[in-house]
């Protein structure tokens, strides 16, 4: 998608309107189609069949995780809801998930200017493990919060100390009013204003959303629609090398 | 921008600005106030004797944290940075004026040279900042600067907050050439937020 001699001529002047964006204007920006949406749920629906043969390991706190753990799942807020979290370390599951997931990866790291595949290497000071997450509950899964806006962290991948330049991501597996209405992924944006994705913000199956990891976002109040897919996403938490590596 | 409740207000339209920019709010930018402090710390410590319109030459300046809020200086700036120098001018207006090169320069003018190494490392920059020192004379309050990072980098070529790329060996090359009037041993102070080389012509 990007080619390294392409970055800084081409593409610059793109990312550098992805952060006034984020950064300055709306906290979030949306690549459309940043996968077809036949092809997210065609993923979706593999992960949700739980077809797979290949054993996750039961949860593990943020803060327990160390290089060279096993990939997890989880299931929060309640039992039909799904979470894989698949780590740097270990072999793919999913190759093709895999690959959109580094692709992803390096977008989030142009816009935050960094090298194009920091995140991906046990060398880096953050480590990449992304999450791919089925809500079916309506119940809370994500609490209201800010990641490094210094609130305190019971369960932590890091440090936590304030910066703004951070971002995280979502990618649509699902689409709201389709597969699940009523409630999903609320962002605050930089005018504090709270936008759910899907019905506030033009965000669709196979849309990849960048925003700023310290306005505050939660998950709550998903009604499916579709029985296995829900509110289906990715989303793409970093470690930090620090807290998971024991031997440095 | 948001900010943590123990963080000054002040602090959100500065970072508000460099996303304006299309740069990234980064260490430095959070650290700004603290690089202010740093700063003015040092012009005390090695007591910089201003004029009554405190001149200053700023190299590579960034945005400029000293000058934030202050009617005391009058700072000329070499930075080749379109974007860094937009995000100056709009935080510092009128108190900064950007040269576009660095010949013919009479550096009497000035009470104070600030050098951000940073600048060395990049590729296409103006090379007469290397041979800068010839123009030192004795009195001169010289310093060369650099903003500390959130984490080590670990490679010898990285990106910057505007997506230019720094070669340290490039910047290691250069400033040596930059500091060749030292004879005694280049003298170097850490403050909280940068770490500062004295290229005073002072011994």
């Amino acid at each position: 998608m990007f080619y390294y001699s392409k970055t800084k001529s081409d593409n610059q002047s793109f990312v550098m309107d992805v952060r006034k964006r984020i950064y300055n204007q709306d906290g979030y920006f949306v690549f459309k189609n940043f996968i077809d949406a036949e092809k997210a749920e065609s993923i979706a629906r593999r992960w949700s069949s739980g077809r797979f043969d290949y054993e996750f390991h039961d949860r593990f706190a943020n803060s327990e995780v160390r290089i060279g753990h096993p990939n997890y799942c989880y299931h929060r807020p309640g039992s039909p809801d799904l979470s894989y979290c698949m780590h740097m370390w270990n072999a793919p599951v999913d190759q093709e998930l895999h690959s959109i997931c580094l692709e992803a990866q390096s977008l989030r790291n142009l816009v935050e200017g960094r090298a194009l595949h920091f995140g991906t290497q046990l060398h880096d000071p953050l480590i990449l493990q992304y999450r791919l997450s089925r809500t079916l509950s309506t119940d809370t899964s994500v609490f209201p919060h800010a990641d490094f806006l210094e609130e305190p962290r019971r369960d932590s991948m890091g440090d936590h100390a304030y910066d703004p330049r951070r971002c995280q991501m979502t990618l649509m597996l699902s689409d709201y009013g389709t597969h699940y209405k009523d409630g999903g992924f609320f962002l605050q944006n930089n005018q504090d204003k709270q936008l759910l994705l899907g019905r506030d913000v033009s965000a669709q199956i196979g849309d990849l959303v960048l925003w700023k990891y310290s306005n505050k976002h939660t998950v709550t109040g998903v009604v499916p629609m579709d029985q296995d897919l829900g509110f289906s996403r990715v989303i793409f938490p970093s470690f930090d090398k620090e807290y998971v590596d024991v031997s440095a | 921008m948001f900010l943590p409740e123990n963080y000054p207000k002040q602090l959100s339209p500065i970072l508000d600005a460099y996303g304006a920019h299309g740069l990234i709010p980064d260490y430095s930018a959070v650290h700004f106030f603290d690089l202010k402090d740093d700063f003015e710390a040092l012009f005390k410590d090695h007591s910089v004797k201003f004029k009554a319109n405190k001149r200053v030459l700023d190299i590579g300046g960034r945005s400029i944290a000293y000058l934030y809020n202050s009617k005391k200086f009058v700072v000329e700036s070499y930075e080749p940075r379109e974007a860094f120098q937009k995000l100056g001018s709009e935080l510092h207006g009128d108190n900064v004026c950007y040269l576009h090169d660095l010949k013919d320069l009479d550096f009497n003018q000035y009470d104070c040279v600030l050098i951000n190494i940073e600048l060395l490392g990049l590729e296409g920059i103006d090379l007469n900042l290397t041979t800068l020192n010839e123009h030192f004379s004795s009195g001169l309050k010289v310093f060369a600067y650099r903003l500390r990072p959130r984490h080590k980098e670990i490679s010898q070529v990285y990106l910057l907050g505007d997506g230019s790329v720094c070669d340290e060996s490039l910047m290691l090359k250069r400033f040596k050439m930059l500091n060749s009037h030292i004879h005694m041993g280049l003298k170097k102070y850490e403050y909280s937020y940068m770490d500062v080389f004295d290229l005073c012509r002072d011994y």
